[in-house]
């Protein structure tokens, strides 16, 4: 049985959608949910250090996943970030990748095109 | 025990993530994911005892063919609507909120299936039945002495 190697922070408002999330990348082998959030500021109280991958979605209520998406890479440059949004057009794109996002992916996509976005993202770093 | 996701098409990642949470935790329910905008044609085909869906409910409603509703707001400034059974309320979301409505529904179904006239198989064990092709329901009513 392969080890859980990567260590997800998952950051989006709504809880359902993100315990739901939670539980979906949890059934991956590989894949594990260390820490949840609703908000950059909740986000902020999580030890950076410790993760692989954070999925953000970049249009937190508090107005501050592109800024995550940042402090994600500056604190920990073996970390990589996934940007999960309902709503990115083509602008928050660019803004995401800009901000240091290795994939960025609208929620309009399957959650197995997620999954396999995250561990690309993993790859990635 | 059924259960129909509906919503718009940019939740999906979200609502396959819902239809496994379902299945993780209830794993006797079956569970469907279809397009809001199908939301209608999929409880005819599909008959959920809940849909869990995105607000508003298209103009012509299929509430009332279910024992429960979820009008699930993607706004988490705004509240999500709860119906099972005559019991009406609103809320901001957690998961085990959804799984409380799923397990309060399946009560109902229960009750309401043990409520049902007897089958066709139920009504020839009890001698009730009468003619091919007459429905169970039909046979309601137990001969006098019975």
């Amino acid at each position: 049985m392969a080890k859980k190697t990567k260590r997800l922070l998952l950051v989006t408002e709504h809880n359902v959608f993100r315990e739901a999330l939670a539980v979906r990348f949890n059934q991956e082998e590989d894949l594990e949910v260390a820490w949840q959030a609703a908000s950059v500021a909740n986000a902020r109280n999580v030890h950076l250090n410790g993760i692989d991958v954070a999925v953000v979605d970049p249009l937190l209520p508090d107005g501050g996943g592109l800024e995550l998406i940042r402090e994600v890479s500056v604190a920990n440059p073996n970390a990589s970030s996934l940007a999960l949004s309902p709503e990115l057009d083509a602008a928050m794109r660019q803004q995401a990748l800009g901000a240091g996002a290795t994939e960025v992916l609208s929620a309009s996509s399957s959650i197995e095109e997620v999954i396999s976005a995250v561990r690309r993202s993993a790859k990635a770093q | 025990m059924r259960v129909l996701l509906a919503f718009e098409e940019e939740y999906r990642a979200y609502l396959g993530a819902m239809a496994t949470a379902i299945r993780e935790f209830r794993s006797e329910v079956e569970v469907a994911i279809v397009d809001g905008g199908r939301l209608e044609a999929e409880v005819e085909s599909f008959d959920p005892q809940l849909v869990i869906t995105s607000p508003p409910i298209p103009e012509n409603p299929v509430d009332e063919q279910l024992i429960a509703l979820i009008e699930l707001s993607p706004d988490t400034q705004q509240p999500s609507r709860f119906r099972v059974g005559e019991k009406h309320w609103e809320i901001t979301t957690p998961l085990g909120e959804t799984l409380s409505v799923i397990d309060e529904a399946k009560r109902l179904l229960r009750i309401s299936r043990d409520q049902e006239p007897p089958t066709l198989p139920r009504c020839r064990e009890l001698g009730l039945y009468r003619g091919v092709g007459q429905r169970a329901s039909l046979f309601t009513r137990l001969p006098r002495g019975r």
